[in-house]
């Protein structure tokens, strides 16, 4: 149901606003889309190395990486344990995913517009929307820009682990 | 012009901005080994507690009020400070990062750039910073470096200033010259300040109004000198320049000494 946050450096990595910056997180991109079958002689020469923070993120200096606790967002594909890249300089719409704090604690949820009334609405049928009847007590910390999101249980489960 | 950026209580704001729930309690972080407090939020300071108060020694009004208490957490403060020092760099044109929670840039020039005034820059410096990292700040702005870190102090304990100090004008100057204690002004120690206290020299207004003389005389040769040149408005220090620029954009070259008009 809630969400805790941790900044980049609570898990142990840093986002960094491109090369300037120390250890950007560099993966080697492909210029040719992955084919089942025999790999092609090509992929050996793999193009420049990216900085991932550069190549996904808007801003990456601003945003923060964020721990998952609770399956209310399950339909959306945002699980527990999953880490969720926040942006705060973005300025939040309707149906963007975002990080809302509600009575001092932080949730994620989807922030839709109805004829004229904002909800903050999970995306698992098991918990209610919340109707903001209030806009100065309901305040968006950041937009959800990415899940990450781990299909094979390794690093993350095991950095989790270590953080409980 | 110059400007003082400085973060609020800074290693507090950073613990704020991942428990939201702290905001408007009162919070406070400690030292290594949890010895003394480092940072204390508003609430905190209104308690009495004082910097470097020993942890020990405060548990019991700690506890009496429920104050948050928090270890200090350096990666998480380096990681924020790395992110409002990134930010500043690219709003002006030369940032000298002074520690980890304050900077002074230079704006020398920048009048012609910004569509309104510094102060109205100085107020969307604020408002970004507060965006894009929860971080709030106050911003002092003036002709000298010593008088941008005036400024900054007199932002951060007059709240109806909302956060910007600009001194622009000599009327406003002196008003804040005569708004501070000798012993608060940067560059003068409790050692200079006791002497100057002896001498009758009480506020920066008065220090201000010294001769150059007198400086070179009693508060160190050149060094009081141009500390005393500088509260008069006369610019003798640009940005330190850095080993390792903090950014692309931010070299920092010292511009010339220059006159305040």
């Amino acid at each position: 149901m809630w969400t805790r946050l941790l900044s980049a450096t609570h898990a142990q990595r840093r986002i960094n606003p491109g090369s300037r910056f120390p250890n950007p997180f560099l993966l080697p991109l492909f210029s040719c889309s992955v084919a089942a079958g025999y790999p092609s002689p090509a992929s050996d020469h793999q193009e420049d190395l990216f900085d991932l923070n550069r190549l996904l993120l808007r801003h990456p200096d601003a945003t923060y990486l964020v721990r998952v606790s609770g399956e209310s967002m399950k339909d959306a594909e945002i699980h527990e344990g999953d880490l969720l890249a926040v942006d705060k300089q973005m300025e939040a719409d309707h149906n963007h995913i975002v990080v809302a704090v509600v009575d001092g604690e932080c949730t994620v949820k989807r922030l839709v517009c109805e004829h004229g009334t904002w909800w903050l609405k999970p995306e698992n049928p098991d918990y209610k929307p919340w109707e903001i009847h209030d806009a100065g007590a309901v305040k968006i910390w950041g937009v959800v820009t990415h899940v990450l999101h781990e299909l094979v249980p390794g690093k993350l489960a095991a950095l989790l682990r270590t953080r409980d | 012009m110059f400007a003082l950026v400085d973060c609020n209580n800074f290693y507090v704001s950073c613990e704020r901005v991942f428990q939201p729930r702290l905001e408007g309690q009162p919070v406070v972080v400690l030292s290594n080994n949890d010895g003394c407090l480092i940072s204390r939020s508003a609430e905190a300071k209104a308690l009495g507690l004082q910097m470097g108060d020993p942890y020990f020694k405060v548990k019991p009004l700690l506890e009496e009020h429920k104050v948050a208490v928090f270890s200090s957490n350096y990666a998480l403060y380096g990681d924020m400070s790395r992110r409002v020092m990134w930010y500043l760099s690219q709003v002006a044109p030369a940032v000298e990062v002074y520690s980890i929670d304050e900077a002074f840039l230079d704006l020398h020039g920048m009048e012609r750039f910004v569509v309104s005034s510094l102060d109205t820059f100085a107020r969307q410096v604020r408002t970004n910073v507060l965006a894009r990292t929860g971080i709030p700040t106050c911003v002092g702005i003036a002709p000298t470096k010593t008088l941008a870190k005036l400024a900054n102090r007199l932002a951060k304990k007059n709240p109806e200033l909302g956060g910007v100090c600009y001194l622009d004008t000599a009327v406003r100057r002196q008003w804040a010259l005569e708004q501070v204690a000798v012993e608060d002004v940067w560059g003068i120690g409790r050692q200079y300040a006791q002497k100057l206290a002896a001498a009758g020299i009480t506020t920066a207004a008065q220090l201000a109004a010294c001769s150059e003389a007198y400086a070179r005389k009693h508060l160190g040769g050149v060094v009081g000198a141009r500390l005393v040149r500088e509260l008069q408005g006369f610019s003798c220090q640009g940005l330190a320049p850095v080993r390792t620029a903090p950014c692309r954009g931010a070299a920092c070259v010292a511009p010339a000494p220059s006159a305040a008009h």
